[in-house]
Order: structure tokens, then C-alpha cells, then sequence
């Protein structure tokens, strides 16, 4: 009995290096980020709000370009929103017996990042939105630009968001002009750039062509831009599938405002 | 009261990876400037709770990148083999009480053991983080780069924090 007791106190950093070793790998371990614990995440009630206050100094310093490109995306969505607006007077002239009074499929939310981080091998985002603004796990997250993520895990005022910039995080991806898709991937190497896998064959495809998303999945709507191809990565002939590289339209290192989307039709499952 | 600094001094440097080297990526690398608590924590305390310092320290670094246990990994790993690492270098007595300073150590064996040190730290961290060999020069270089970076670092915090 003595033997063992001296036998733990002589090696005692060891063991205490042991278990404290094991309880880390045990948190490794949990590798689903939907499973992990809210407590041991950025989106929780400290870490939410040491990453709000420093944003609260460096929110500030991207806002020209971000009030420019706030500008161009309003115009262009003004643009849109006239000439459909023409369209359904049109329509309603013509048939005015057609309900289209429904409710809209999806509705917005408009939140902060508070933050966000590019340089690990997995990526997430924090919102200042949580429980309270009635956002929940799984909706969709994307910026003025294109696609950001997806909601991940979501505390009473912050929200953790899985980045497109994370492998896992797959998403249903179509090119512009064809129904086919395939899914986006994050290789890990450059925040510019994501791959695009498993595009059957026989899709015609050119380089730049425009990537956005097919609405296969519940979360994002059909067409929310992705990105453009910017070369083919592998058509070898025993292979029935394409992979492209696609530079991102999102600069994930000035992500400031996000809308998050909500479905508001029923899950058919 | 010198304890107490300490932990301010340990404090800012976590303070400043979470707020600042998080978001920077340099030349591949990240500056890993939460490993200041290396060099401040008294080499004369008991093990066992530089061990624990290093794992929580690693744990507050995990809560803010969302890798729950990878860090707390490394720091506590390193922290482990601090004191052995620094007997490598220097007889025993030289280090009963303080810090492992430059000005205490003098140059060679000051950057033997911060290099050490890091390299032991950088190697579990981005082995444990990328779990495979498939990147193996991007893995090689995000190593080195993070080496040199936060030797850099660490070496001129510790250099304007004891020459007065």
C-alpha cells in the first residue's frame, strides 16, 4: 500500500499531466459540433460577451466597404424588386382571382458578427443573435455576398455559426444555369477558395461560371450565391464525377453584418 | 503581491490571443502569445499546478477558437516537460527560485529553451489539430512559422517586461 502511494506521489505531475491529457481527448472527442457542449464554445454568456466588447472597437474600422457594398447590393435588389413588382401587376391584371397574399417562404434576420476566426482548420463564426431573437440551429447564414454557414448552436443571446471554411460543413451546390449538384467543401487550405465535388459529367460547365446554392437542403433557398469556378481540379476517365476549385464570392476575413434565414415553410420530413 | 502580477502578466498575453493572434495569420503561422505563461510562472512552484495552470490556460484559449480540448492538450503536455526541459539546459540551483528570464539565462540557453519549448508545443498542437500527414509541408511550415513568430514575440515581452 505504502509502495503505490509513493509510486503516485514520485511520478505526480504525471498523473496529474494523465488526467488532465485524457479529459481533453474526451472533449476532442465530440467531434459532431451540434453535440458539443454550449459551455465549452465561443457562443456562451462570457465569451459572447468578451468577443461583443471588442467588437465594439474593431466593428468599426471595415465600414466604408462595407456600407459600399451595402449600397450596390440594395440597388441591385431595388432593381429586382421594380421589375418583379411590374411583373405582378401584370399578372394581377390578368387574373385576379390567383391568392398571392401567401406568406413569404423565408424571412430575415439581421445580426452582427461578433466573432470570427479563419485561420484554424475549423472555422466558426459568433452572432449577437440567440434563443431570444428566435434563431435556431440549423438555419442558413449569408452576407451581401454569398453564403456564410450555418447555425451550429444557439445560447440565449449568441449564436455559433459553422463556416462554409470548415469541413464540416457540406453544402448542396449547383452551378448557375443546371439542376444537377454537387456539394461544397472546404479543403483547408486558403479562405479564398472552397472545392466543389461529385458534379456528375455530363454538366456543361465553363471556368467562371457562377456557383450558388441548389435549395436541396431545408436551410438555404435556391440561388443564394457561392462563388465562381476557378479551374477544374480532376476529370480522370475512371472517374464519373468533376471537382472544381471555387473562389468564394464571401471574404470571410470582413464578415461584419450576416442576415440569417429563416424557413418558413413546414419540414416535409 | 509578485504573484499576483504574474497573473496579470499571463492574463494580458491570453488576452491578447484571444483578441488580436486569433484573427492574424502571418506567413502561415499564428503567434502564440498565451504561451508567455512559459516564461512568468516561478519554475519553484509544485508541478502539479503548472500543469493545471497550463491546461486551464489552454481551455480558456479552446473556448474562444471552438476546439474544445486542443489546446488544453498542448499547454498542459507542455507544461509537463518545463521543468525537465529546463534542467536539460542548467544545473538545478541556478533556477531555485523565479522565472526562466533572458536576463537570468542568458541568451544560448534562453532561446535553447523557449525554442524548445515551442517547438514541443507547436508540434502537438497542429499534429493533434490536423489528426493526419496528408498536408505535410503545409503542416511543416505552419510549425516553423509559428516557432519563429512567437519566439519573436515572446523574447521582446520578456526582454521590455525585466529590464527595468
Amino acid at each position: 500500500m505504502l509502495l503505490i502511494l509513493r509510486f503516485f506521489t514520485k511520478n505526480g505531475p504525471f498523473f496529474t499531466w494523465l488526467v488532465l491529457a485524457v479529459f481533453s481527448i474526451v472533449l476532442l472527442c465530440q467531434t459532431n459540433p451540434y453535440h458539443r457542449s454550449v459551455w465549452f464554445g465561443s457562443a456562451n454568456v462570457v465569451s459572447g460577451g468578451v468577443c461583443s466588447a471588442v467588437d465594439g472597437v474593431t466593428g468599426y474600422f471595415n465600414l466604408r466597404t462595407t456600407n459600399m457594398e451595402l449600397m450596390e447590393r440594395m440597388a441591385q435588389l431595388e432593381e429586382e424588386n421594380l421589375s418583379l413588382r411590374s411583373e405582378l401587376q401584370q399578372w394581377l391584371d390578368n387574373d385576379s382571382t390567383s391568392d398571392l397574399r401567401k406568406e413569404l417562404p423565408y424571412s430575415f434576420i439581421v445580426a452582427h458578427v461578433v466573432n470570427n476566426t479563419i485561420t484554424q482548420s475549423e472555422n466558426y463564426l459568433v452572432l449577437n443573435r440567440g434563443e431570444a431573437d428566435s434563431v435556431k440551429v440549423g438555419m442558413a447564414v449569408a452576407n451581401q455576398r454569398g453564403v456564410v454557414g450555418l447555425v451550429s448552436k444557439v445560447s440565449k443571446h449568441y449564436a455559433q455559426v459553422i463556416s462554409v471554411l470548415n469541413p464540416k460543413l457540406q453544402l448542396s451546390v449547383c452551378l448557375q444555369h443546371e439542376q444537377s449538384a454537387g456539394t461544397l467543401i472546404w479543403d483547408g487550405e486558403s479562405p479564398m477558395y472552397a472545392r466543389l465535388e461529385d458534379l456528375p459529367r455530363n454538366v456543361v460547365y465553363e471556368v467562371g461560371d457562377t456557383v450558388v446554392t441548389s435549395g436541396y437542403g431545408v436551410s438555404f433557398p435556391r440561388g443564394v450565391p457561392v462563388g465562381r469556378i476557378s479551374e477544374l481540379i480532376s476529370s480522370s476517365n475512371n472517374n464519373n464525377f468533376l471537382s472544381f476549385r471555387v473562389e468564394l464570392f464571401t471574404h470571410f476575413d470582413r464578415v461584419n453584418d450576416v442576415y440569417i434565414i429563416q424557413n418558413n415553410q413546414p419540414c416535409p420530413f | 503581491m509578485p504573484i499576483l502580477i504574474t497573473f496579470v502578466w499571463i492574463g494580458l498575453g491570453l488576452a491578447l490571443q484571444v483578441i488580436l493572434f486569433n484573427h492574424l495569420p502571418l506567413f502561415g503561422g499564428v503567434v502564440l502569445s498565451y504561451l508567455y505563461l512559459v516564461l512568468r510562472l516561478p519554475v519553484d512552484w509544485n508541478r502539479n499546478l503548472q500543469i493545471l495552470a497550463g491546461f486551464l490556460v489552454g481551455l480558456i484559449v479552446d473556448i474562444f477558437c471552438n476546439t474544445p480540448g486542443l489546446h488544453a492538450l498542448a499547454c498542459s503536455t507542455t507544461m509537463w516537460m518545463r521543468v525537465p526541459l529546463l534542467h536539460m539546459f542548467i544545473v538545478q540551483d541556478d533556477i531555485k527560485n523565479g522565472c526562466p528570464t533572458y536576463h537570468r539565462l542568458g541568451f544560448s540557453i534562453f532561446s535553447k529553451f523557449l525554442l524548445s519549448m515551442l517547438l514541443l508545443h507547436c508540434v502537438v498542437l497542429f499534429l493533434v489539430e490536423s489528426f493526419t500527414l496528408f498536408n505535410f509541408l503545409n503542416l511543416i511550415l505552419k510549425i516553423v512559422m509559428s516557432v519563429i513568430l512567437s519566439f519573436l514575440v515572446l523574447w521582446v515581452a520578456d526582454m521590455a517586461n525585466t529590464s527595468k
